[in-house]
């Protein structure tokens, strides 16, 4: 029979052990407020200008553009049709209104909206859920706000894909080469292997790290439905375009806080 | 023990095997390429780094500007001769050394590091090399 | 000790023989896995965890509930479990060796593990997952082999052991609870986002770990000269008879909040599990008749488990506690991980099948884990007969 003293003994020291995890814990989401909270003079956002987008004819060069251009694998080629869906990657694609926002679709909508399809793309959230849950710090949010990604460090482990509320992310199932034509490859863009994942990062290899901004490959090619630009600067388009019209977010209640918008 | 010998003896035997399988095979199967590679002088400016760095460190160097470029942005960095240099195998070091089997694969191969089956060096899985590419698009 | 090992009858050998070819198949396939990726599984853009992250965290439960057998003996000294606390103390080394492997096949890039610890993640559940189960494993082998040892030499372990024991107890139960936590925070993912995971996870791990003893038990019993004893056994079932109530319970809290509060992202998944979705002209119930299978089982399990006589009856025991471990390895090990990805988080719905090879490859690590329950049980029964002469 061991003494109650020795229990105690071992329960204080259990106790000690989770109360130092759990102030490690703390310190970590305490780090992470700071990032949220620091004033920068950068945080890059999207507007998609929903009309303009449905009244676009040609959305499928708009993800070409962006596709070609960062070496993304297209199986749509593959033998087995199951497997064209599964193991797909898509940085930029179109979902029906009722997909992208659930919960806005109703019986009563308009014509336009109901039949619409809208862009969807990594929303760069302020509180992103993949790099809360990345336990390698593969993917990062960077002071800018863009939501990183390094292949070098990703051990495809897939929990940002699991965390991601909207579906952003693509994971290599397969060898990307086998979706690659080689002659329409883009040499100053990297691929990827099989076993990592990918998304859109707002075309980041384009900055010329100034602070300046850039136009992203959709944006360019969208004939301007899509905007991009600095939030923080008062002059940007994506500022004076929010501030006149009113836009929606997807999946808002989150807690995610995306930074891609949609004006109605 | 003694009845159990011929059950050692296999035992070790087969040890001895798996351990010395990559002399036996090279010599059964593998290159006969025993000479260290030489590499010739590459044209063109100073490199990043002395020669005699270069040789000891490139692997820790390519791996910090992975990580400089990738994680903190610092794209750029002071060559031997003050200049700015652009942190890319690609752009940099593809400049001077612009065939990287002769440059890089033969080495890397000698050594061990690089081969048909089993590669370290696994930077060509995803970074596209240029050179290749503008020679085969060449007319 | 470990001479132990080789020195068997026919049927140890079989067993040995036939969980070698089962690990060497599993080998196999798992190497076309590493050449080719992960396209070899069943899993796709929407479905991105499957069976290998379905086995890891049935089996973190059953790792977590050998605790049940030691906490009777160590906290309220019922000796009645002394014989028994090594054999759940092997089972769960066995099972928490399990784990780590499973999520090592299930990686895309495993030569890049390190970077786990190289670059620790404090905000990551993962990464807290990875230490307390790789320091579960540890606690277990120290104290096995510290308890094994003093065992074999007739002699009082040693003092230090005790408040080591203590420990395992607290942390089997946040092995299990960080898992839970894998799953729960997800604000996405409205299936698991419930505070009663964790509880569902502990509930349903107090009775497959415990059920699984029992089955081995009377393994012991009807091939070897080791009987735990009629008590241990039948409190062992007690302990699985609470817990499946309590389990069984929980799931029909569960479908009482997601279907009574009707919103769509929530009964979409339940409906997904029992009755199937549309999607593109065609239902799909791939999953539906195994959970109705498993919540069948767990009813009848329950209900058998209830009745005193049944459940002295060790050949009513036996197939029971078989039944148990199948329902819930259906719940947790198929309901839930699919479940929570089924429809996916653009409302698309994406089967999840496995594939063979990925199902070769599960075997296989089943085999690594049974081997070593296998050669650990092997040991401890081997020396117990040389004691007990």
């Amino acid at each position: 029979m061991t003494s109650r003293r020795e229990f105690l003994k071992a329960a204080s020291l259990t106790l000690g052990g989770v109360g130092v995890g759990l102030a490690g814990l703390r310190l970590a989401r305490a780090e992470e407020h700071e990032i949220e909270v620091a004033a920068s003079t950068l945080r890059w956002a999207m507007v998609v200008d929903l009309p303009r987008w449905i009244d676009l004819q040609d959305h499928e060069q708009v993800f070409q553009v962006c596709h070609r251009a960062h070496n993304v694998p297209d199986f749509s080629g593959l033998a087995d049709p199951e497997e064209r869906i599964r193991h797909a990657i898509k940085w930029i694609w179109d979902e029906p209104f009722a997909n992208a926002f659930p919960g806005q679709h109703h019986e009563v909508m308009t014509e336009r909206y109901r039949e619409a399809a809208a862009p969807v793309l990594c929303n760069h959230c302020e509180s992103p859920s993949c790099v809360r849950v990345c336990p390698t710090q593969a993917t990062w949010k960077r002071d800018d706000g863009i939501v990183m990604m390094d292949m070098h460090r990703c051990i495809g482990c897939r929990y940002c894909i699991i965390a991601c509320p909207y579906g952003s992310r693509s994971f290599n199932f397969r060898d990307p080469v086998q979706g690659l034509d080689p002659g329409s490859i883009t040499p100053s863009y990297p691929r990827r292997m099989r076993g990592v994942v990918e998304k859109c990062t707002f075309c980041s290899e384009l900055s010329d790290g100034s602070g300046g901004a850039w136009e992203p490959e959709c944006v360019r090619a969208s004939q301007g439905a899509l905007s991009f630009g600095n939030l923080r600067d008062p002059r940007s388009e994506v500022r004076r375009l929010l501030s006149e019209r009113f836009s929606i977010r997807r999946k808002p209640d989150l807690g995610t806080n995306p930074y891609v918008f949609y004006l109605i | 023990m003694q009845k159990d010998a011929w059950k050692v003896a296999i035992g070790v035997a087969v040890f001895l095997g798996f351990f010395t399988f990559p002399i036996w095979y090279n010599v059964a199967f593998g290159h006969q390429d025993w000479e260290q590679p030489v590499i010739a002088d590459a044209a063109g400016n100073e490199c990043v780094m002395s020669r005699a760095q270069i040789r000891l460190d490139h692997m820790t160097l390519l791996d910090q500007w992975r990580n400089e470029v990738v994680r903190d942005e610092l794209r750029f960095r002071p060559g031997v001769e003050g200049d700015l240099r652009t942190k890319s195998i690609t752009r940099t070091c593809m400049g001077c050394h612009t065939d990287r089997n002769e440059f890089c694969g033969r080495c890397h191969q000698f050594v061990g590091v690089e081969g048909q089956v089993f590669s370290e060096v696994f930077c060509w899985d995803c970074h596209v090399d240029t050179v290749e590419v503008a020679r085969r698009d060449e007319p | 000790m470990f001479e132990h090992v080789f020195r068997g009858g026919y049927r140890y050998w079989l067993l040995v023989g036939s969980l070698l070819a089962l690990i060497t198949a599993g080998v196999i396939a798992y190497l076309v896995q590493y050449n080719q990726g992960l396209m070899i599984t069943g899993m796709s853009r929407s479905v991105a965890w499957g069976l290998y992250i379905a086995q890891f965290t049935f089996l973190v439960g059953v790792a977590a509930s050998a605790v049940m057998v030691v906490l009777p003996h160590y906290l309220h000294d019922y000796h009645e479990f002394g014989k028994i606390t090594i054999l759940g103390e092997f089972l769960a080394i066995g099972a928490v060796t399990m784990c780590p492997l499973f999520i090592l096949v299930d990686l895309g890039q495993p030569r890049r593990i390190m970077n786990v610890f190289l670059h620790p993640t404090p905000n990551s559940l993962m990464f807290w997952d990875t230490v307390v189960v790789f320091g579960y494993l540890i606690i277990n082998i120290v104290i096995s082999r510290v308890m094994y040892e003093s065992e074999r030499k007739s002699v009082a372990p040693p003092k230090w052991i005790k408040p080591l024991i203590y420990l395992s107890i607290p942390w089997a139960v946040s092995i299990h609870t960080v898992t839970a936590f894998l799953y729960c925070g997800l604000a996405g993912r409205p299936f698991w986002l419930t505070a009663i995971l964790a509880p569902r996870f502990l509930a349903s791990a107090f009775s497959a770990g415990p059920a699984m003893l029992i089955i081995l038990c009377l393994i012991m019993r009807a091939y070897t000269r080791f009987d735990a004893g009629e008590k241990a056994i039948g409190k062992l079932a007690e302990i699985v008879t609470y817990a499946m109530v309590i389990n069984v319970f929980f799931v029909l809290l569960e479908l009482f909040t997601g279907l009574y509060s009707d919103m769509p992202h929530h009964m979409h998944h339940f409906e997904y599990m029992y009755f199937g979705l549309h999607e593109g002209g065609e239902v799909h119930a791939n999953l539906a008749p195994w959970m109705w299978t498993s919540a069948v089982l767990s009813v009848v399990a329950v209900v058998v488990l209830l009745i005193p006589k049944a459940r002295r009856d060790l050949r009513i025991l036996g197939p029971t506690a078989g039944v148990v471990v199948l329902a819930l390895w259906i719940e947790k090990g198929l309901g839930l991980v699919v479940t929570g990805q089924t429809p996916d988080e653009l409302g698309h719905v994406v089967v999840y099948s496995p594939q063979p090879l990925e199902i070769l490859i599960t075997l296989g690590v089943y085999g690594i884990g049974f081997l070593i329950i296998t050669v650990l049980y092997k040991i401890a029964l081997s020396i117990r007969e040389v004691e007990t002469g």
